[in-house]
């Protein structure tokens, strides 16, 4: 159920950018067949050189707004749908594809944020998987000997003391990690201390 | 004594946290670079006394790129620092001829490496 929501959200995504350049062009097209009406009036009855000239301005601005159609496709709307879809991915846990970075444009600058964005989530993922990992070992062969467990006991420790020095490097949304406690950001204390 | 250090590593993150390792104890942090690319090219523009190389970067990883500096510069110090299994990379780094290996998870052993 919830993958077909993320599929219509992709689709939606794609579908309504598109709409809005077809239309932005769809209307810009009978404003340049006007402007064409106009210039073919208004050249009436002059000679054949003016007629010529309004014909030739005409088709200058049909081809300018094609390029420019052409333009806007290539370098926004198709950059965009691609960066919306592996955005997308991305927020579904899927770190292996990054944005391919096609322009140093805005629409660049954003896919090399996100890029950034996913290197920074994924060191976070292996470092707490490391962490992990380095917990298990000396729990695994925990040693009958008790002098020698005091001895892993102290390895656990000093990983957990590493993994909550690393927690306390960032700045966090809507919490705050001190006095070994996760309190939080927004609330106020006033609140807390009355539940 | 204080060093000079370029540190390389394609997270924003843990640049910050390798900075905020070793600028307590006296060091300068010279540059920063997030490939093996960009880190070659402010090798060899700084001339650091010390680099910190993560290994898994796009572009070019940190293995390729201490091999290019050791080119140019066999005396170069390079610390490798990084979430890959030490047992298994420790070796391949110091036949590279760097100083040491640390995992990002006891990221400290970097001030070690650099006072041994
Ligand atoms: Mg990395």
């Amino acid at each position: 159920m919830r993958a077909k929501v993320e599929m219509n959200k992709q689709d939606n995504c794609k579908q309504n950018l598109k709409k809005k350049a077809m239309l932005f062009f769809s209307l810009s097209i009978p404003l340049s067949l006007l402007i064409i009406g106009s210039m073919l009036y208004a050249s009436q009855g002059q000679s054949d050189k003016g007629l010529w000239v309004a014909l030739f301005a005409a088709v200058l601005l049909l081809v300018t707004l094609v390029l420019g159609s052409l333009f806007f496709q290539r370098s926004i709307v198709v950059p965009l749908q691609e960066l919306c879809s592996t955005v997308q991915r991305i927020s579904n846990g899927e770190f292996d594809n990054p944005v391919q970075i096609r322009t140093m444009d805005e629409i660049g600058q954003v896919g090399e944020s996100v890029n950034d964005l996913v290197i920074n989530v994924q060191e976070i993922l292996l470092y707490a998987w490391n962490h992990t990992h380095k917990n298990f070992t000396p729990l695994k062969e925990l040693p009958a000997d008790p002098s020698l467990l005091k001895n892993e006991i102290a390895k656990i420790y000093r990983e957990n003391e590493n993994m909550k020095e690393f927690l306390l490097t960032f700045t966090y949304f809507e919490v705050k990690l001190e006095h070994e406690k996760m309190v939080s950001d927004t609330l106020d204390d006033s609140n807390a201390d009355n539940s | 004594m204080g060093k000079r250090i370029l540190i390389v590593d394609d997270s924003s993150m843990m640049r910050k946290m390798i900075a905020k390792i070793l600028q307590p104890e006296g060091h300068t942090i010279i540059g920063e670079a997030k490939n093996g690319l960009e880190a070659i090219d402010l090798y060899k523009s700084l001339q650091p006394d010390i680099v910190t190389m993560d290994i898994t970067m796009r572009d070019m990883d940190g293995l390729e790129a201490a091999k290019e500096i050791f080119s140019f510069d066999d005396s170069a110090q390079i610390i490798f620092l990084s979430n890959l299994d030490e047992e298994k990379y420790r070796e391949e780094v110091e036949r590279l001829g760097a100083l040491g290996f640390a995992n990002k998870h006891k990221a400290k052993e970097i001030l070690d490496i650099i006072n041994r």
